[in-house]
């Protein structure tokens, strides 16, 4: 697919110049960028256009994902000229008026003039020179390097010629033939040369013409320049064009082949074209498909590269605008994610403050019971006690008596005390030392029953082992402190659904509504802690019952 | 009778009192000490002499104070007294009433007496060690319940069907033959009198129709 549409001779040796000068201008330092650049270059020299604008295009991405607007510059410029080289003159345009804000923005004159020169080569080829003059001028005001001048200087004339102003372009070629720079680069002088030989053609000064035209030709011949000897032949040809058309015809020949060597599209049909206007009938036609077929093929290809390089700009612009949503998607994810986390440490945090804060309240009641009782039962009877030994005489034997048998209230309420907040063994003895507790509260006056076939005690954990502990225990205190009870029946069962809790006694029970003090009260909030219901069925003589379910 | 023991107290007060009725005993050497670490290492150097104590008399609980101790419990004091010497004579003496805690110590630390510290305790220690002496197992009298397995009050299913059919008013020879059919057991006469007879003992009803009218109240049937 490699096609060089040298739009015409005299421009080549610029941009090739100016870049290898501005090659090393780039100093961006990321490893994909060297990569691509690496690629980009490496694909550009072989002449395979598609893939080296693919990289120039990943690298102006790049660049403008980072926002950098002064390495963005070069591939850009890269990309218009792969576009100029392939003939596709608009996209080309289109991309080197883009580079323009950048490079007004990150002033860098190399660059500008290569931008100017390149538009106004492309306004030229699409015969506008009058708007091809200015920027070859904008062009010239800014360069300062004596050979670019000088190569300017012949595009400048270039652009006369095509405007057939011949006797302008070849006042501006005379200043430059003489010209020392020039005389070290053969190529460029050459076309000088060759500029000038043509222009005095057209203005009918043969002589001269011929000597530049030939001159020309023997230094690209010396120079072994393919590219230029063919314009050196197709203008010889067109020197011979009257005078000689055998020797025009074997130049327009010689042009032909040449420019077929180095696939030269564009001078072959010059060439062609040269030929079907000056050969006899038969080989003109002969010509004429060539020149057909091969002006297909520039279309087609031409058309081929535009829809390409217009697929890899979108694809990549599509590719952008992926990784764009993704990013958004990922930025998206990570805010949820963050909204996720913060909640879920903002609950956690708020139910171990609501816990720590049921157990601070748990805990203070549980002290404000213990010291309740410690006053309540103790702290009255050892003042009654003192108050004894102070007023009576302790020598007599039944004060003694009295005083020991008050001693050992006190001794038996504190260790009751004890008992009641002890720790409790949620272990494998946990049953029998349940059953213990409850047998604390039976005497030879009371008997406790127990049906505890249905409990299951290893089925319930340990959290419950203590509420049901407890609970029992309350009841049991209760029912000391105040029943009267002489039986007392308890049963607890335990299915896979539900445990309860079945207490009744034959004690005097009570009318008092607010009988739900400190121990009843302690066992409905126990109950409640776990969910569980609670039912009291009391009246005045007729004992007191109470019915408990926990949920399991 | 024994003569030397080695008391285990934190409470200065009780071994005062201790120290005074052992030596009512005539007992030659009494050595007492505030922790379980020090009691260990005092029955150690007493082996190490050839002379080791006769009794350990311990409590169950200890205060913990300022010192670390290896050993914090009366229970464990006797875990380790058992390992070194199985036939050293234990007597605990504690405020300990809970049934299952005195009956695991007697059945799974073979300790040889148990003394509830209360009015009485003091001529209770006097007497569990004569009889610890003479060979003997003792429990102060307001525990000895504990050690009985028939002081069990647990109903069962089997009672309730008894009460069931009382109150339905069938006699004990229905009962009997009921039984029979539904192959519970027991189902002779005698039995089923005899559990009539406990569950009235139970209830403390005067009779049949008595302990049918408590239950009823109690909202067992």
């Amino acid at each position: 697919m490699i096609l060089r549409n040298v739009h015409s001779p005299f421009f080549i040796g610029f941009i090739v110049l100016l870049f290898l000068t501005s090659c090393s201008k780039n100093t961006k330092e990321t490893t994909s960028y060297k990569t691509s650049i690496t690629k980009a270059e490496s694909f550009l020299e072989s002449q395979t256009y598609d893939s080296a604008f693919y990289y120039y295009n990943a690298i102006k991405n790049l660049c403008n994902e980072n926002n950098d607007s002064k390495n963005i510059i070069y591939p850009m410029l890269r990309m218009a000229e792969i576009q100029s080289v392939q003939g596709d003159l608009q996209s080309s345009e289109e991309t080197f008026t883009e580079a323009l804000p950048y490079l007004k923005k990150n002033p860098q004159n190399d660059y500008l003039a290569f931008l100017y020169n390149s538009l106004a080569m492309i306004y030229l080829e699409q015969h506008n020179p009058n708007e091809a003059f200015n920027y070859y001028q904008k062009s010239w005001s800014i360069t300062t390097d004596s050979l670019k001048r000088c190569i300017l200087k012949n595009n400048i004339a270039y652009n006369y010629m095509k405007q057939k102003n011949y006797s302008k372009a070849i006042t501006l070629l005379k200043s430059l033939k003489n010209s020392d720079t020039l005389k070290n680069h053969d190529t460029d002088w050459a076309r000088v040369l060759d500029n000038l030989g043509f222009s005095y053609l057209n203005k009918n000064n043969y002589t001269s013409s011929k000597e530049y035209l030939e001159y020309a030709k023997k230094i690209r011949e010396k120079a072994k320049d393919s590219l230029g000897l063919t314009a050196s032949f197709i203008h010889l040809a067109e020197w011979y064009k009257n005078s000689n058309p055998i020797l025009a015809n074997q130049h327009a020949l010689y042009a032909l082949k040449t420019a077929t060597k180095v696939n030269n599209t564009n001078d072959r049909l010059e060439a062609l074209s040269f030929l079907i206007q000056h050969e006899n009938a038969t080989l003109s036609k002969k010509y004429a498909v060539l020149y057909l077929k091969l002006n297909d093929s520039i279309t087609s290809v031409q058309q081929k590269a535009k829809n390409q390089f217009a697929k890899i700009k979108y694809d990549s612009k599509q590719a952008l605008l992926e990784a764009q949503q993704q990013k958004a998607m990922k930025e998206y994810f990570i805010l949820g994610l963050i909204c996720f986390v913060s909640f879920s440490i903002y609950v956690y945090y708020n139910i171990k403050k609501r816990n720590l804060k049921k157990l601070q309240e748990t805990t203070y009641t549980t002290e404000t019971r213990i010291a309740k009782k410690l006053h309540d039962e103790l702290a009255n009877d050892v003042h009654n006690t003192i108050t004894f030994i102070d007023t009576q005489d302790l020598q007599k034997p039944e004060n003694k008596e009295h005083l020991l048998h008050n001693l050992d209230t006190i001794y038996h309420r504190t260790r009751n005390i004890s008992n009641e907040n002890s720790t409790i063994d949620t272990g494998k003895n946990y049953f029998e030392n349940f059953k213990s507790m409850v047998g604390l509260y039976q005497n030879s006056q009371r008997n406790i029953l127990l049906q505890f076939e249905n409990f299951y005690v290893e089925k319930i954990n340990p959290e419950l082992k203590i509420i049901v502990y407890r609970v029992v225990q309350e009841l049991l205190v209760n029912m000391n402190k105040h029943s009267q009870a002489t039986l007392v029946v308890l049963k607890i069962e335990n299915t896979k659904k539900a445990l309860s809790i079945t207490y009744s006694d034959n004690g005097v029970g009570t009318q008092n509504k607010n009988f739900k003090k400190n121990g009843i009260q302690n066992v409905e909030n126990r109950i409640f802690s776990v969910n569980g219901t609670l039912t009291f069925d009391t009246h005045t003589g007729k004992g007191f019952k109470t019915h408990i379910s926990i949920p399991l | 009778m024994f003569t030397k023991i080695l008391v285990a107290e934190d409470f200065d007060s009780i071994n005062i009192a201790l120290v005074q009725t052992l030596q009512t005993l005539d007992i030659d050497t009494i050595e007492y000490t505030k922790y379980c670490d020090d009691a260990l290492l005092k029955y150690k150097k007493s082996i190490a002499d050839t002379n080791p104590f006769d009794l350990v008399i311990t409590d169950l609980s200890f205060v913990q104070d300022y010192r670390e101790v290896a050993i914090a419990s009366g229970n464990q004091l006797i875990d380790a007294l058992r390992a070194l010497n199985p036939n050293v004579k234990i007597l605990v003496y504690s405020v300990e009433n809970r049934a299952h805690n005195i009956r695991l110590l007697f059945e799974e630390k073979n300790i040889n007496g148990y003394v509830h510290k209360s009015r009485n305790s003091i001529s209770q220690l006097k007497t569990a060690i004569t009889h610890i002496y003479n060979g003997s197992n003792y429990i102060s009298p307001e525990l000895e319940h504990v050690l009985h397995k028939q002081n069990n009050l647990e109903i069962d299913r089997y009672d309730i069907s008894l009460l069931q059919y009382l109150a339905q008013g069938k006699s004990i020879d229905d009962m009997a033959t009921t039984f029979l059919q539904l192959n519970i057991k027991p189902n002779s006469k005698s039995s089923i009198e005899k559990r009539v007879a406990r569950l009235k003992d139970l209830f403390k009803a005067h009779n049949n129709i008595h302990l049918i009218a408590i239950v009823k109240d109690l909202g067992i049937i």
